[in-house]
This record gives structure tokens, C-alpha cells and sequence, in this order.
């Protein structure tokens, strides 16, 4: 038995030598050719067929062969294309692609925090030149000069003429994301007057329950609004069975516009008292954990909130016990995306009485208002990686591709087809969203809309999403430019450029430091520890358990104000 | 004529070809057999060359063999964690209580099961205790919130028709853990007493005859016939179960647990999910992932060796 035992160990661990021989990945050469640009084929001359493997920032493995994108882009540009049958939305299935090598020859999902530095130096991207980009992809380049320090970001440590990576607009994100809301029929049942003149959504289809104002109350008076909501009775029930606010457990985005009031937003970083500290460790954040204690002690907050996920909270609001909840402006315009979330849920219903009032931020004691931006600097975020073997002459037919249909609004037939035939104007033409017609995927699929673009939207891309009532109230409130002038808030310093080890630093102590400060905030709000006792052992121990080191590598980076001149 | 010295040396030899002979009349039965075992050793061993990424900075482009070798820095990170460390306390603790409430309760639902007259009710009590195995965590999770829901649970309920005040009891430190343990049981009841009922159906009535003759009642023959003859399958079940110890239910715990009761039951698998498999730092994982097997070893062999000296029963 001994002896067979020793065999089948010496069988397995020699079996899995010869595999691992086999299998092993050569080191990707790190050694940089200098692309012959001028060598390539000029823009435009596509004589040469070429194979193209291609995915972009929707790609969720639903593409159909042989879609209609697909043929007319292949017909455009003489490629043959390969679709990408994966999803790569889901994490699994993302990690095992990474962890093989075997991408796609052009890719946008998020690979769970590695930074495009950290993906050419594993060898799985490869640089994309500067000279190519301009040759190629004129449109793209406008863009990055269009925008503050763009044609800086994602170059490849040491250089100014290499991308690691390209980079997307976010028009769909600016302005304020989320935004207070109050039941304005249990405020009119109270006697509670709105901040200021308000304005019905839309005229119809849930729209004309919900009101928007850009007038805001202040922190004080909202106090009395949410005491009113849980102790007045406001749904006439004869019950004390109402709450204030219903937050929920598994992020912080209820927290945006009030931690705004208080000037901070969350994961940002500022300068107290002459110090550099992250949001989390500042007073300001104290005074706004205060608050909140202060609130659930009064009984103000539904102290279900610690059990509760955004999911299962939306649920719970839709209920009808609960007064106050935050909004993107999609969801107060009551966008198909946003169906079922609230605290739009609780106006979908036909029969419903309920009445919504969607208001600027909270104001705080010192008179701060806002959230933090989004996007921390500028308007430009994600990625769209090219893969490490994808070849100078692919690159350059790739860019063209990539440059026609996420930069050229006539190719609005990638995303929607041809208006009339694929798709429909939802209200007025060129002036609401598109809506592809129910026999063709509104993604992917046999349409293969979406299917190889990347998520960069100008304006006027974002106009043919987003229906013409989120455009309303973004431009009315949500993103006016006095709004985001006086209202967004922007970290201290940023390391826009990658020239810290700050990403590094966050992965090593992330899960770390988020489980020090989720504990202390849930504590802190339900009351489980004194805030003023324990804030300094609470501070204490953030810092040593990596966050001080976090602190010494922001120092190093630039601040944001800076960046945003540039 | 063979000295004895002689016929020691071939004695061995006459075995090994007697087996020889053995295997050759099964020729088939070992050639069937050859199919599962090459798949077993593609699909179970050799993947197993993976684990040296918990000694290594793992870079998906460079591979498994090229990654760079890190000096035990995913093992030194760990046990200087401080959380790392609470979350081991916390997995140690809830899989002994685990082991200690939860493990004999299918055995003694098993008996009391086989002390039912009625088919029929042994049928459908038993077919309704397999049920809540057949639902994940994520379904069973909301059963049970709302079950303990402040404000609309049946608990509470209860509670406040006394006149007591709601409690949050999935928020409390000191009822969380009660309600991993009791609906973690509730869960597997049924289902893990499936094994002991088929030991118990394979009892020679003959021992319930002579204990009855004897003068054994009902609770004598279950003390002294039925839980004796399942006592091997127990042992076996223990030892497998302690080399578990390590992972005391992630599922359940992701779906139900929050910030507040994190000092109590974020275990190993909970926080290595939010610090390393979140983060992509799949060769930090793979470190705990191998610490677990290891413990879990350990527990397997020495709990067999103890058990082995104490009695006949064992795993070998």
C-alpha cells in the first residue's frame, strides 16, 4: 500500500511538472519596438483583410454571429470579426479570462482593480502610441485635448509618447448623481411647505406625481421635516409606524448629499488643520456620525437600515413608511433602467396617491451643500485595453473602429441602427431618447448594437439614452452650471497620472481599512459606541493598519485643483 | 527441499503474483476503473501545481512558474492582520459550536425518525426536513430576515404582544450567532440525517429480537442497539467534519451578516472574500485557502490517530 501510495505521488507530482513545463507562460518581452507609423497604412486604406477579436464595455456574451453591426462594420472597414461569446459583467468569468491571458485583442471590463500599468507589466496589454492615436483616431485625440489634463492621463510610466490604455467620456455622470427627495403629499398632510417653486417632471406615466425644486432645506430644518414624517402620522394610519430615513447597509451613496451638508464625501480626502486626512478620518465626518446617531437616537432612522441592502431597502420604501430617500435624476424622470428602485417604485403604481419632491442637497450649519463629483477630476474615467499580441497593422485598423463608433455620432447606427427602421424616437425627434423596436435585441444579439463600443458618451450621445425628463432636470437642477460650480466637491489631491503607489497601497489594506470604517460607522450611528470616546482609537487604528501609509503616498500626488487648471 | 529462510524470500513474491493473477481475471473491472482514475488525476492532482501562487506575486500575464516568488509575504500579512486573526477566533469559534449543536442533531433526528410507527408520517416528516437543504443561502436569508425583522417578523411579534420592545436581532452581537447555529441546523437537519437512516435500515433485526427477549424497551434498544451499530458512521462523520473546522459557513454568513455584528462572525472566508478575492489578489487567497487545508488536515489525521488508539473505528 506504501509503495503504491509512493508511485502515485511520484506519478502525480512528475505528471504535474511536465504540465506546468507545458503550460508555463513565456515573460512577456517587455523590450519596446518603436512602431514604424509611417510604415502602416495610411487612415482609410483597409485593402488588407484583417481578423479582429472584439469586445467592448457591454459585451455580456449575448452577440449573436453575423448581427448587423457586425456586417456592416466588417463591410466598413474589410475585418473579419471574432465575437466575444464571454460575459464579461460577471466577475468569475473575468477573473479565469485574466487569469488565462486568453483576452480579447481589444477589451474594457473592469479586472478587478488592476491598474493599467499593473496590466502591461503582467504582460496581458500592450502600449498604444501616440502617433498612432493621431493618425487613426483624430476624434479621440479632440477629446483628450477637450479635456483637462487628457492627453496626460494613462501614459505609460517614464513616457509622453505611450498609452497604457484609452479613455472614455462620461458626460451621462456630470453634474450631481444623487439628490434628496421628501413624500411631498405627507409634507402638504403636515403642512410642510417646499424649499422653493416646484416643477412637475412630466406630464404623465408616474411623471406628474413627482415635483423637483432647486430650492433645499437646511440640515435644521430638515430635522423637523423627519420628526414630523415619524412621529405626526403622515400616512393617516392611526399607527406610529413611519421613519424618516430608511439608509441601507451594503454601500454609502445614502450618505452623498449628507455627508455634502457637511462639506466631505465619501473615500475623498481634504486638508484639516493644515493636515492631509481621507474623509474618513476627518472631523467633519465625526460631526456628520454625530448627527446621525443623534437622528436614530431620536428614533428617525428605521433602525432596520443595519439589515437591510439597497435592494431589500427599495423594497421596504416601496411600502410607503418611509419619508426621505436619495434619487439619481433617472430616477426621479422615472427611466425604464430605473423601474423598480426607489423612490420612484412608490409612484409607479396607476392607483398610487403618493406625491414625490425631488430638492438641491441639504444645507449644512456653515452653509455647505453639494457631493462629491463622480468622477474626482475632470470628466473622463474607465479603460479600453488592446491586448499584448495584437499586431501595429491591427492596432491601427482597431483605432479607426474604435474611433468611428464611440466618436463619430454618424455611427449612432452601432448603438441604436437606423431611426425608423431599428428604432424609434421616444418623444419629440432629436430632442428625447431612442428606443430600439421590440423584434430586434436592444443589445447585442442579432442587432449587436453596443456590442464593440466603449462606454464614452458626449453630450449628445447621452441625449439619445437618457429620456427628454432626465435631460429636463439635469439641465433645470441636476447639472446646471452654477449647480455643479457651487456644489461638487473634489478631493484635496489626486493621483491622476498613476505616479503614486496609492492603487497599490489601497488593494494591500482595502478590505482592511473598509471593514475598520463600515464597523465604526454602523456603531457609531446605532449608538453601540460613544464617538467622542472611541474616535481617537478609531483614527488610531485606521492609520496603522495600512491608512497611514495611504496618507504619506497622497502626499506625493498632485492636487486636484491644479489638475483641473491644466 | 526449502529452508524456512528460503520461503520467507518468496513468500511476497507468491503474493504479488497471486494478485497479479487477481487482477488479471478482473481485467475489465480495472480497465473501467482506469477512465475515472485518469480523469481524477488531470481534474484533481495536477491542477494542485496551482497552489504555489500562495507563495508567489501572482501575474496573470507572466503565469503560474514565471511569477515572482514573494517570501512568504501573503503568510506574514496574514497573521499580522489583526482582522485576519479575529476573523480565525470567529471561524474557530462558530464551527465548534457548530460541531458541538449542530452535528449530533441529525443523528438523534435520524433515531427518533426510525422510532415512527407510521410510515406515512416518517415519509412526509422527513421529506419536509429535507426541503430547506434544496435553497440557497440567498433565498433562505430573506426567510430569515424577515422572521427577525424588528418590525415585521413573527418574533417580534411575539415580543411586543407581551410588551417588550422590538429587538434587532440580527444586529445583535449576541443573538447572531444563536441564529447561525439554529438556522444553519434547520437547514441540514433532514439532509444529514439521510446517512444515519441508512446505516440504521442496515441493522440486523436479530439484535433488536435478543435485546427484546432480553426485556429491552423501545429506549433501551435505541440506547444500547441503534446507537451503538451506527457509532462507526459517526466517528466517520466527526473525523470529516473536523477537517471542516475551517470553514464555517460562508454562504450563510455573507447573506446574513452586517458591520455591526462583523466582530463576532466575520470569519476567514468573509473577510478574505472583501480584502482578497475583491481586490483580484487571487494569490493572497490561494495562501488562506491553503492554510485552511492545511489546519484541516492536521485535524483529520490527528483526530483519526486519537480515535484509532481509542477504539477500532476510523477513517484508515
Amino acid at each position: 500500500m506504501k509503495k503504491f501510495a509512493k508511485t502515485l505521488s511520484l506519478a502525480a507530482v512528475s505528471g504535474a511538472l511536465i504540465f506546468t513545463s507545458a503550460c508555463a507562460n513565456k515573460e512577456a518581452s517587455k523590450e519596446e519596438k518603436k512602431v514604424a507609423v509611417s510604415s502602416l497604412p495610411d487612415a482609410g486604406d483597409f485593402k488588407d483583410q484583417l481578423t479582429l477579436n472584439l469586445s467592448g464595455s457591454v459585451t455580456r456574451g449575448k452577440v449573436e454571429d453575423g448581427n448587423y453591426v457586425q456586417k456592416k462594420l466588417e463591410e466598413q472597414f474589410n475585418v473579419k470579426i471574432v465575437n466575444t461569446k464571454t460575459d464579461t459583467w460577471n466577475a468569475d468569468q473575468v477573473n479565469l479570462m485574466v487569469a488565462s491571458g486568453d483576452l480579447p485583442d481589444t477589451f474594457a471590463f473592469t479586472t478587478g482593480g488592476k491598474t493599467a500599468q499593473e496590466l502591461f507589466d503582467s504582460g496581458l496589454t500592450r502600449t498604444i502610441p501616440k502617433e498612432m492615436l493621431e493618425k487613426y483616431a483624430p476624434l479621440y485625440m479632440k477629446m483628450l485635448s477637450e479635456n483637462p489634463s487628457g492627453d496626460k492621463m494613462n501614459l505609460k510610466n517614464g513616457t509622453d509618447k505611450e498609452y497604457l490604455s484609452l479613455i472614455g467620456q462620461y458626460a451621462h455622470v456630470d453634474g450631481l448623481v444623487w439628490g434628496p427627495t421628501f413624500r411631498l403629499d405627507w409634507m402638504e398632510k403636515l403642512g410642510i411647505k417646499p424649499p422653493g417653486e416646484i416643477k412637475q417632471v412630466g406630464p404623465s406615466g408616474g411623471r406628474e406625481k413627482i415635483y423637483y425644486t432647486d430650492g433645499a432645506y437646511t440640515i435644521k430644518e430638515m430635522e423637523e421635516i423627519l420628526k414630523a414624517f415619524t412621529f405626526n402620522d403622515p400616512d393617516g394610519n392611526g399607527k406610529n409606524d413611519t421613519y424618516g430615513i430608511s439608509p441601507w447597509n451594503n454601500n454609502t451613496n445614502w450618505t452623498h448629499t449628507l455627508m455634502g451638508s457637511f462639506g466631505i464625501a465619501p473615500t475623498f480626502n481634504l486638508m484639516e488643520d493644515g493636515k492631509l486626512v481621507t474623509t474618513e478620518i476627518s472631523q467633519n465626518y465625526k460631526a456628520f456620525l454625530k448627527q446621525m446617531a443623534k437622528w436614530y437616537d431620536m428614533g428617525l432612522i428605521d433602525p432596520e437600515f443595519t439589515t437591510l441592502d439597497d435592494k431589500k431597502s427599495w423594497e421596504k420604501y416601496k411600502q410607503g413608511k418611509v419619508g426621505y430617500y436619495v434619487a439619481q435624476p433617472s430616477y426621479i424622470a422615472m427611466d425604464d433602467w430605473a423601474k423598480g428602485r426607489a423612490p420612484q417604485n412608490i409612484v409607479e403604481n396607476p392607483d398610487s396617491t403618493a406625491k414625490l419632491l425631488a430638492t438641491a442637497p441639504e444645507i449644512g450649519k456653515d452653509g455647505q451643500q453639494g457631493e462629491g463629483s463622480f468622477i474626482p477630476v475632470g470628466n473622463l474615467a474607465d479603460a479600453f485595453y488592446v491586448s499584448k499580441d495584437v499586431t501595429d497593422e491591427q492596432l491601427a485598423r482597431i483605432l479607426q473602429i474604435f474611433d468611428y463608433i464611440n466618436f463619430d455620432n454618424d455611427a449612432r447606427w452601432t448603438l441604436y441602427g437606423e431611426v425608423g427602421v431599428h428604432s424609434d424616437w421616444e418623444g419629440e425627434p432629436e430632442k428625447s431618447a431612442l428606443k430600439v423596436r421590440p423584434e430586434f435585441a436592444e443589445q447585442e444579439g442579432n442587432s449587436g448594437f453596443w456590442a464593440y463600443n466603449f462606454r464614452t458618451y458626449d453630450k449628445e450621445r447621452v441625449s439619445w439614452f437618457q429620456s427628454e425628463y432626465t435631460m429636463k432636470v439635469k439641465n433645470e437642477l441636476y447639472a446646471r452650471e452654477d449647480v455643479k460650480e457651487k456644489m461638487m466637491i473634489r478631493p484635496y489631491k489626486w493621483d491622476l497620472f498613476n505616479e503614486t503607489k496609492i492603487k497599490e497601497l489601497e488593494k494591500r489594506y482595502k478590505g482592511q481599512l473598509d471593514t475598520i470604517v463600515a464597523e465604526f460607522r454602523m456603531k457609531a450611528i446605532v449608538g453601540e459606541v460613544d464617538i467622542d470616546k472611541e474616535w481617537d482609537s478609531y483614527v488610531e487604528n485606521w492609520k496603522n493598519n495600512g491608512g497611514q501609509e495611504i496618507l504619506g503616498e497622497l502626499e506625493k500626488a498632485p492636487k486636484a485643483s491644479d489638475l483641473l487648471k491644466q | 527441499m526449502q529452508t524456512t529462510l528460503e520461503r520467507i524470500k518468496t513468500k511476497p513474491q507468491r503474493q504479488v503474483s497471486e494478485k497479479w493473477v487477481r487482477m488479471k481475471k478482473m481485467k475489465s473491472l480495472y480497465f473501467m476503473m482506469l477512465i475515472p482514475m485518469v480523469m481524477l488525476f488531470i481534474f484533481n492532482y495536477i491542477p494542485m501545481y496551482g497552489v504555489i501562487i500562495a507563495f508567489k506575486n501572482f501575474s496573470p500575464g507572466l503565469g503560474i512558474m514565471d511569477s515572482p516568488w514573494n517570501n512568504f509575504e501573503h503568510f506574514k500579512r496574514l497573521f499580522s492582520d489583526f482582522l485576519f486573526l479575529r476573523a480565525f477566533q470567529n471561524t474557530v469559534f462558530i464551527s465548534l459550536l457548530k460541531i458541538i449543536i449542530v452535528f449530533p442533531a441529525p443523528i438523534i433526528f435520524a433515531i427518533l425518525l426510525n422510532e415512527i410507527k407510521s410510515e406515512k408520517f416518517k415519509k412526509v416528516s422527513q421529506s419536509i426536513s429535507y426541503l430547506p437543504h434544496f435553497m440557497s443561502w440567498v433565498i433562505l436569508s430573506a426567510m430569515v430576515i424577515e422572521v427577525f425583522s424588528p418590525q415585521r417578523g413573527i418574533i417580534n411579534y411575539v415580543i411586543t404582544i407581551f410588551g417588550g420592545d422590538p429587538i434587532n436581532f440580527l444586529s445583535d452581537k449576541t443573538s447572531f450567532i444563536p441564529i447561525l447555529i439554529l438556522t444553519d441546523m434547520w437547514k441540514e437537519l433532514g439532509w444529514g440525517a439521510i446517512i444515519y437512516l441508512a446505516t440504521i435500515a442496515s441493522i440486523d433485526p436479530g439484535l433488536y429480537e435478543a435485546a427484546e427477549m432480553d426485556g429491552a424497551g423501545r429506549f433501551h434498544k435505541m440506547i444500547h442497539v441503534t446507537l451503538p451499530s451506527i457509532m462507526p458512521m459517526v466517528i466517520i462523520m466527526f473525523i470529516l467534519r473536523l477537517g471542516s473546522v475551517l470553514n464555517a459557513g460562508f454562504d450563510q454568513i455573507l447573506n446574513l451578516y452586517n458591520p455591526l455584528v462583523y466582530e463576532v462572525a466575520d470569519i476567514i472566508d468573509t473577510y478574505v472574500y472583501r480584502s482578497g478575492l475583491e481586490q483580484f489578489q487571487f494569490d493572497y487567497a490561494t495562501a488562506v485557502g491553503l492554510f485552511k487545508n492545511v489546519v484541516g488536515i492536521v485535524l483529520i489525521l490527528s483526530a483519526n490517530a486519537i480515535i484509532r488508539r481509542k477504539s477500532e473505528h476510523g477513517i484508515w
